[in-house]
């Protein structure tokens, strides 16, 4: 008896964790959710860029060898590639969020691209070009950063 | 007593550098010193003198009882509340355990370019290899030693010419930086004072002094390697943090890869400074694997009762040997999923900081109990801060899941 | 000597003549003398007995687990307490371990895995 009494109850709180969750999970996105997931992806594309930017600089003074820079690129790219699908997976609820999608989107396109004209690198010469457009990408995030933090 | 014992504090150095830089500490404590500047110093500090409190009633009871704690835990608490301190130990060093193959790996990695889950099964049969036939005087030496290289960060520090006021001042803000907030700060704290007093740590030292077949004769041994061991250990992960600090902070990077964490090492000192932090880090990680793998052996042993212990042939251990054998093979499935070894560690930081309580109230016990110590135990002063820490391990463990579910695991 | 049975002896840690661990007393096997008075007549070690003072649903799984190893159907592990030379921090007894039944689990684990890898027998 005690022990039915025991599995009823769990029962019951499992079925409210389970709505609950279920809730949690499908209610619309509000406009804080969304920011925040934003700059969420905003602050990891920084991170990326910006260490792939002072590990590629220091490639270029020779301050490290070129194993460890590759190892670091494909952190920076899986960190990139994470925050742009977290992006994505949400949709914009309202004209403000939009507005913060249309931003950061071409943001983390053109991030992107510059990590990965840093990964093909083949030379100095390459790999000193590569990093311009890097730099750039980080300063545009950043200010993405600055102006919704 | 032989002098020479006095220079055998590579136990304690190995501990202490599984302890304080193993992969889940180097990522966490660089993590601290790029968000939050040195404002976790002090957490450092707390965490050195909590497990050098801690570590040396281990190692006291090792000493004069020939006894190591756990061993000590199921005779206090029961065998029920203590299968349940095993389980919940068992599976946070096995957490980490993998985490630590993991770690190795990600070294190689970076030494080698290739992609370190093609590195991962010979890193966990070598360390099985390891742990089955060398002896655990040379392990000690060789990781324990290898593992001081780390200190190249340390150096790194002043090399990097960084602004010292600016820095002393972060030092001793007890407070949060701008653009950081208290939940995320006091998480962090948590962490980094879990990674301080893992229980690991403990059992492997008392343990590891019974392999050294330490008696009476050896307590000042035992205190030398704690009061060396310990505040190097910490010493190494503040160099983390400090480089980070200096390198990272002012740019805003939040670190959560080894490779970032290490970077520092290389702008200081060129491709020599990488590569001996690479190297440290390699034999660091391998030295928190055996650590963490001996560490699943000993408490599942001493729980039951078996007969465990490097310094018995394989035979005469077999369900020691055993144990660390699947814990091993369990290490590498967990890893075959994939999963991020970093962040594993930095999970299993957090959920480790709950069940500090159940590793530390059976020390402080044992260690007053004459029965095992005889005229040994503590003192006035061991007493008041085992308290003390106690008081402090509680409040983490209480803080820590709130804190989880409020910041989001730290984000 | 008189010895509180619950404080002094279970779950203590039992050693051999050389300090090597033997197994924990799981439990004990109380006999009545003469007079009446229950002494210890020997301890019980080893999961068989570990899992029959859990009791409930896990202790029968312990036992059982462990009784299947029992190739020989030997039953717990029974130390004859005529062998214990002191209580002190452990229980200490007069014989190596070599002069014990080996245990089951040690055993069963010697002859299909550990005894199997090279190295395992020699220091």
């Amino acid at each position: 008896m005690g022990a039915r009494r025991w599995a009823t109850g769990v029962a019951i709180v499992l079925a409210l964790v389970w709505g609950g969750a279920g809730y949690l999970v499908t209610r619309p996105t509000t406009f804080h959710d969304y920011r925040v997931t934003a700059v969420d992806a905003a602050r990891s594309a920084y991170n990326a860029l910006a260490t792939a930017r002072i590990a590629g600089t220091a490639r270029l003074d020779r301050r490290v060898t070129e194993p460890y820079l590759e190892s670091v690129l494909a952190d920076s790219r899986e960190a990139l590639a994470g925050a742009a699908k977290r992006f994505a997976g949400e949709s914009p609820p309202d004209a403000r969020t939009a507005a913060m999608r249309d931003e950061l989107g071409p943001m983390l396109v053109r991030a992107s691209a510059a990590l990965d004209g840093l990964e093909n690198a083949g030379d100095d010469a390459a790999l000193r070009a590569a990093l311009g457009p890097v730099a750039e990408a980080a300063d545009e995030v950043d200010g993405f950063l600055e102006a919704h933090a | 007593m032989n002098p020479k014992r006095l220079l055998a504090v590579t136990l304690g150095i190995l501990t202490a550098i599984g302890g304080f830089v193993d992969i889940g500490d180097i990522v966490a404590t660089s993590e601290s010193g790029a968000r939050f500047g040195l404002a976790h110093t002090w957490v450092l500090l707390v965490g050195v003198v909590g497990i050098c409190v801690y570590a040396e009633m281990a190692g006291r009871v090792a000493a004069v009882s020939t006894r190591p704690v756990f061993d000590l835990v199921r005779e206090r608490l029961g065998p029920r509340v203590a299968l349940v301190n095993l389980a919940g130990s068992y599976l946070i060093t096995l957490a980490t355990l993998a985490a630590e193959i993991g770690g190795v790996a990600l070294a190689l990695q970076l030494l080698s370019g290739t992609h370190y889950l093609l590195w991962m099964p010979a890193v966990a049969f070598t360390l099985w290899l390891a742990l089955w036939r060398v002896r655990f005087e040379t392990l000690e030496r060789v990781f324990g030693l290898g593992g001081l290289t780390l200190v190249v960060l340390v150096v790194g520090v002043f090399w990097l010419s960084p602004d010292m006021p600016a820095l002393r001042e972060q030092a001793l803000t007890f407070a949060p930086p701008a653009g950081e907030n208290w939940p995320t700060y006091s998480f962090m704290a948590i962490a980094l004072f879990a990674s301080a007093v893992t229980p690991y740590e403990v059992f492997f030292f008392s343990s590891g002094g019974v392999e050294e077949r330490w008696t009476r004769k050896d307590l000042l041994v035992a205190r030398v390697n704690v009061f060396v061991g310990f505040p190097l250990g910490g010493l190494l992960a503040f160099g983390f943090m400090a480089t980070s600090a200096i390198v990272f902070h002012p740019v805003d990077v939040e670190v959560d890869t080894l490779g970032q964490a290490v970077l520092p090492a290389g702008l200081a000192f060129g491709q020599v400074g990488l590569g001996l932090a690479i190297l440290g880090v390699f034999a660091a990680t391998f030295g928190a694997a055996m650590e963490t793998g001996l560490s699943a052996g000993y408490t599942v042993a001493q729980y039951f009762g078996w007969s465990w212990g490097k310094y018995l042939r394989p035979r005469r251990a077999a369900r020691f040997h055993t144990v660390v054998l699947v814990s091993i093979l369990l290490a590498v499935a967990a890893l075959l999923t994939t999963i991020d070894p970093v962040q594993l560690t930095e999970y299993m930081l957090v959920f480790s900081a709950v069940v500090l309580p159940l590793t530390y109230v059976p020390i402080l016990i044992v260690a007053n109990d004459r029965g095992y110590l005889g005229d040994k135990v503590n003192g006035r002063l061991a007493n008041t801060l085992g308290v003390i820490y106690l008081v402090v391990v509680v409040a983490a463990a209480v803080a820590a899941l709130p804190l989880i579910v409020m910041t989001g695991m730290g984000g | 000597m008189p010895l509180l049975v619950a404080f002094d002896l279970l779950d203590r840690q039992i050693v051999d003549s050389e300090g090597i661990p033997v197994g924990k007393v799981d439990d004990v096997e109380l006999a009545v003398d003469d007079a009446g008075r229950p002494r210890v007549e020997a301890l019980l070690t080893g999961q068989q007995a570990l899992g029959a003072r859990f009791g409930g649903t896990l202790g029968r799984w312990i036992t059982s687990v462990a009784a299947r190893l029992d190739t020989d159907h030997r039953g717990p592990r029974r130390i004859p307490y005529r062998l214990v030379s002191e209580v002190d921090s452990a229980v200490r007894l007069r014989v190596r371990r070599e002069l014990l039944a080996e245990p089951p689990l040690e055993a069963w684990l010697n002859e299909h895995l550990i005894g199997r890898i090279p190295g395992a027998g020699d220091d």
